[in-house]
């Protein structure tokens, strides 16, 4: 059976409208009805449907959804599958055929947002639980819920949404101490062709002094249709512990006809490290926020985006970065190449809260623009309200530099492939920060290949 | 080998050269002088195929093709080399990548054996060495950094790389010091060959010393006013260019 949004979803062109009764009800009776889910986690998904009321329907008005076209969202209505269907779904997957790096780490396979324990593969790894919310035992069942409750947010309707109606997660904890050599490799895997909401939500905690390599990569591997109304919601919570260093990674490859709005949150306790990549080859809306909170002294961050998108790809990252704290540094690089007549949105905010003095924060966002229709919107955003910090940010827009393409040709090499050239050089030193070998090679292919129909 | 006839060409729709011929044979060395904003790194644009340097008049053929036919990256397939005033500088493209790339085109047009990894970096190799260049500039930035200098070397490095057969180098004497100058020098001396030939562009009679030409050209308002021998070059040395000019 499916649950239809559409009575709902045919509001969101009514902008700055909040959320429907129906709607609220809706979900309700979704959740009532569901014969897996926990009790504790009903009580959990009910509270958060409560506060959909706070928010209001998406509209080109809020800053938030200010570049983005989500019609193709809107104007069809979307499916929710029950969770007794979704636990049937066939695993035709084949992940060897997916020539896909990583492939002898640790492995946590999602198909359209649900769990598949047939094709993950722990490794009899020791040193990390790894459990779905509906298997967690009562210690983890609390830091689940602790989790998920301190990740709040006011910005995102379908976040919001996802959080409500996600009938199951994953729950991953890194053990203290554990310096884990093996990358924790967690692949999404959306399959659908229909006009189907997927959801999912993943905890990650790596508590103090662990050391992990965490690898989230979203692959849409649905073909068929030219353009999909299918939305995949997705939010991930990482905690790192006092003294843990995570080396985090978020890619997004794969067919480009789909709806993706996902949500990183980092939440960094004393002295933590968190490096995290991020990569988008784009889909008809990729729409990412990444929330990043200092809460600890001493924590360190350091994120890195490459975005491509082309066609008529859109690509929206909205990061956010909030030194709670004092003594904590924040270093964000991101670039992207906008092909086509696609269009991406940068938006870097950094928020040092008032008694967060000696902050040192840096922001750098850069764009290609390849066509006269290719699109950029970019916008740091400073909130500062310590005195003694450092903050740096910038962005730029440019053109492929003409000087330089007929330099190369004046050698022999081709327009098109100068360009080519002229565009990895531009992104080059961000894949050089990927410290796994083959996902750096991986990556590098997908460069090359997103790359290859330049004219 | 080149043949230029009658050639005018405009920038941003003012006339720079404005009937320009000159005629090289193969193994000739002719050098280029003239005045500021006279036209010369022009010429180099135009016959290396740049755009909006539009040919208005005139002919160019390189051993019998048509220039003006050509794209700039067949042009240099074909054999023409422009070693530039000012160097371009590509952040993020390695000079190594990007020597690979262009010598593996050039090459391939040309139908000679493509050179695997290996032995294509220890003739890039060598050829860093006989430019005075340390090799680890293979590994940055194409230019990126350079001092003038090091960007003058690293484009004599390409000519022998590439190993064309028109070879325009464009001031590429200015801002070498003594030793560079000679070791520029010594690199197109050693590049020279029956089936090779150059047009040296330069303010210098210095550099005149070292590579000694068959012809000087006096390139004056996008015209050349007179030619001579090389000791035409030492003529213009202590006189200046106002005495042609004015006859
Ligand atoms: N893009 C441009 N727009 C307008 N004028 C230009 C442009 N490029 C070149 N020119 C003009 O064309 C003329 C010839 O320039 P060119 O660079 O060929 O001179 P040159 O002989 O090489 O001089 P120099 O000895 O200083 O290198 C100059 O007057 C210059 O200002
Ligand atoms: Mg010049």
């Amino acid at each position: 059976m499916n649950i239809s949004l559409q009575n709902s979803t045919a509001e969101f062109l009514n902008s700055g409208s909040s959320i429907s009764e129906s709607l609220t009800s809706t979900l309700e009776d979704y959740i009532n009805s569901s014969e897996s889910t926990p009790d504790w986690l009903k009580t959990l998904k009910l509270n958060s449907i409560k506060s959909l009321s706070d928010f209001s329907i998406p509209s080109r008005k809020m800053e938030h959804w200010k570049y983005n076209d989500i019609s193709s969202v809107i104007s069809n209505p979307l499916g929710l599958k029950k969770d007794s269907e979704l636990a049937k779904q066939p695993s035709t997957v084949d992940l060897n055929k997916l020539n896909l790096p990583l492939m002898s780490s640790v492995l946590c396979v999602f198909i359209d947002g649900e769990y598949s324990e047939g094709l993950s593969n722990l490794r009899q790894q020791e040193g990390f639980e790894v459990t779905t919310f509906k298997d967690a035992s009562e210690t983890q069942i609390e830091e689940i819920k602790s989790s998920l409750v301190s990740a709040a947010q006011q910005k995102n309707l379908f976040i919001q949404i996802n959080d409500s109606v996600s009938m199951n997660g994953l729950y991953l904890k890194i053990d203290a101490n554990k310096k884990s050599v093996m990358p924790i490799y967690l692949i999404y895997l959306s399959t659908n062709d229909d006009s189907q909401l997927t959801n999912n939500q993943v905890v990650i905690n790596c508590n103090q002094n662990s050391q992990s390599c965490i690898v989230e990569h979203f692959i849409n591997l649905n073909n068929e249709t030219e353009d999909s109304s299918q939305l995949a919601c997705q939010q991930t919570i990482l905690e790192l512990g006092e003294n843990s260093h995570c080396d985090h990674y978020r890619i997004s490859t794969g067919s480009k006809n789909i709806n993706k709005i996902s949500r990183l949150l980092v939440k960094l306790a004393k002295d933590s490290n968190l490096s995290s990549f991020h990569f988008s080859e784009g889909a008809v809306l990729d729409k990412t926020d990444i929330d990043v909170w200092h809460q600890g002294s001493n924590s360190e961050s350091k994120m890195t985006g490459i975005y491509l998108p082309s066609e008529k790809n859109q690509i929206d990252f909205h990061t956010c970065v909030e030194h709670q704290v004092p003594h904590c540094n924040s270093r964000e690089t991101f670039r992207g190449i906008i092909a086509d007549s696609s269009s991406a949105t940068f938006n870097g905010k950094i928020h040092i809260f008032k008694d967060a003095q000696k902050s040192d924060a840096q922001l750098s966002n850069k764009n290609l623009l390849l066509t006269n229709q290719a699109q950029i919107n970019t916008k740091p955003e400073l909130e500062i309200y310590a005195d003694d910090v450092v903050c740096a940010h910038g962005a730029t827009i440019a053109k492929i530099d003409e000087k330089a393409v007929y330099y190369l040709k004046s050698r022999g090499i081709s327009e098109t492939q100068a360009k080519k050239m002229l565009s990895v050089g531009f992104i080059n030193e961000l894949l050089d920060e990927i410290n796994q070998t083959e996902l750096h090679k991986y990556l590098t292919d997908k460069v090359q290949s997103s790359l290859s129909n330049l004219k | 080998m080149l043949s230029i006839d009658n050639l005018q060409a405009n920038v941003e729709d003012k006339n720079i050269l404005k009937g320009l011929s000159l005629e090289i044979k193969p193994g000739e060395i002719h050098a280029i002088m003239g005045p500021n904003g006279s036209g010369k790194s022009t010429l180099g644009y135009v016959l290396s195929g740049r755009e909006g340097y539009e040919v208005t008049g005139g002919t160019a053929t390189l051993n019998g093709d048509n220039l003006f036919d050509l794209e700039a990256d067949e042009r240099a397939k074909k054999g023409l080399f422009l070693a530039f005033q000012y160097p371009v500088e590509i952040p993020g493209v390695s000079n190594m990548e990007f020597l690979k790339a262009s010598v593996d085109t050039v090459r391939e047009y040309q139908g000679k054996d493509a050179l695997d990894t290996v032995s294509f970096m220890k003739l890039a190799r060598e050829k860093c060495n006989a430019v005075n260049l340390d090799p680890h500039f293979l590994k940055r930035g194409v230019n990126e950094g350079f001092s003038g200098g090091e960007k003058k070397r690293n484009e004599i490095m390409q000519m022998m790389l590439l190993e064309p057969s028109l070879c325009i180098l464009d001031e590429t004497d200015s801002g070498l010091d003594i030793d560079a100058l000679q070791v520029v020098a010594d690199g197109v001396n050693a590049c020279r060959d029956p089936n090779r030939s150059f047009i040296i562009v330069t303010h210098y009679q210095r550099l005149l010393d070292y590579i000694v030409p068959d012809k000087v050209h006096v390139l004056s308002d996008g015209k050349i006013i007179k030619s001579g021998g090389k000791e035409l070059a030492r003529e213009l040395e202590k006189k200046g260019y106002s005495w042609i000019e004015k006859a």
